[in-house]
């Protein structure tokens, strides 16, 4: 038996003005007062909520899911099965891989590399049923050129500074330095980027 | 074959066997190739070139990458991705939240393919990095971090992933 995808209502449930040039998948749901960029790529099952800027040449990935107030640069890539929080900022040319969840308020930075199934923290009090007046919220601020291996957990108020790498599996509890290179539970600098890989000096 | 609700499949090219199902909002790209009894869950993504063999077993949100191979008779739990290049090996169980790595540095584009042998059992919230090799039988404990090839038959386990002595 084979069952397309025509057999079904390809309707995307769109409540904001989008422009023309938007490739847009089937089965998204996109909220009001969305603002979206030229040339931006939607893929299936995307749910975008209210309020929510997206720059030019964005590209985000099936099943993921913005919050209201999230802004993304230009040509900032998301994709598959991120779950974006509330008000997070987005710089240009970051590519966050699949499976990330950003909590509330988060900032990051331009031209970073986030790679599959990143986490983070934004506050110690961990609650069911909380909202954000509730507690001080300590929030991590990932800064530009970063560079983040698989499954890193990272835990409130860390700063990660410009163009510092964290290895795969790591989770960074205290602030990093720039250029440094951590690895490991909780993590530890190992060494500095070789000058030569740096992006700026 | 049964497929769930709104999944979307790209037939052309798709090689499909016997009495293989498929869950909801799956989606399944060009060029893959599923085998017989084959179970796939709900919210998976195989991207083009997957090559899936019989009896296998995908959990729901279970992610392949392009160009990965995998064997029979293997059962893949939840929210694991599979990155591109990589050969897993018959009766391979690997638990959730697992993630293998296509690239040594970020910079160059040469793939390293990293290779799962017959038997291996890879706990949750492992990593393994680009281009290791898992010898058979091998045990890769929860939240490791496998930097360098693994030996045959023996168990490891932390971050960087060393070897279990008892």
């Amino acid at each position: 038996m084979k069952k397309d995808l025509y057999d079904y209502d390809r309707t995307n449930y769109i409540s904001s003005t989008v422009p023309d040039n938007l490739k847009i998948g089937h089965f998204n749901i996109i909220g009001k007062n969305v603002q979206i960029g030229d040339n931006v790529r939607i893929d299936n099952y995307v749910v975008i909520d209210d309020n929510v800027v997206i720059g030019d040449n964005v590209w985000i990935g099936n099943w993921t899911h913005l919050r209201p107030g999230v802004q993304i640069g230009d040509n900032s890539e998301i994709r598959d099965w991120c779950y974006i929080a509330l008000n997070v900022k987005i710089g240009k040319n970051t590519k966050i891989c699949q499976k990330a969840s950003i909590g509330q308020f988060i900032q990051i930075g331009n031209n970073c590399f986030i790679a599959p199934g990143f986490s983070s923290a934004n506050t110690k009090h961990i609650q069911h049923k909380r909202t954000i007046l509730d507690y001080a919220i300590e929030i991590p601020i990932i800064e530009d050129n970063v560079r983040i291996g698989t499954n890193v957990t990272v835990l409130p108020g860390v700063i990660i500074r410009m163009e510092s790498n964290i290895g795969a599996g790591a989770v960074v509890t205290k602030s990093t330095e720039s250029y440094g290179v951590y690895v490991g539970n909780p993590a530890r600098k190992i060494k500095e980027v070789p000058i030569g890989d740096r992006v700026c000096l | 074959m049964l497929i769930g609700d709104y999944s979307i499949i790209d037939w052309s090219a798709l090689k499909c066997g016997g009495g293989v199902s498929v869950g909801d909002y799956c989606k399944i790209e060009k060029d893959c190739s599923i085998g017989n009894n084959v179970i796939i869950m709900d919210y998976v993504k195989l991207m083009p070139g997957t090559l899936i063999g019989n009896n296998c077993q995908l959990d729901d949100y279970v992610n392949t990458s392009g160009y990965c191979i995998i064997g029979n008779n293997v059962r893949i739990k939840r929210c694991t991705m599979i990155g591109q290049a990589c050969k897993i090996e018959d009766d391979v169980q690997i638990m959730s939240h697992v993630t293998t790595c296509r690239l040594k540095d970020a910079n160059k584009e040469k793939e390293d393919w990293v290779i799962i042998k017959k038997g291996v059992i890879i706990g949750s919230h492992a990593c393994i990095l680009a281009g290791v090799t898992i010898g058979e039988g091998a045990i890769i404990g929860a939240g490791a971090v496998v930097t360098k090839d693994c030996e045959p038959g023996k168990t490891y386990i932390g971050n960087p992933a060393k070897e279990l002595i008892k």
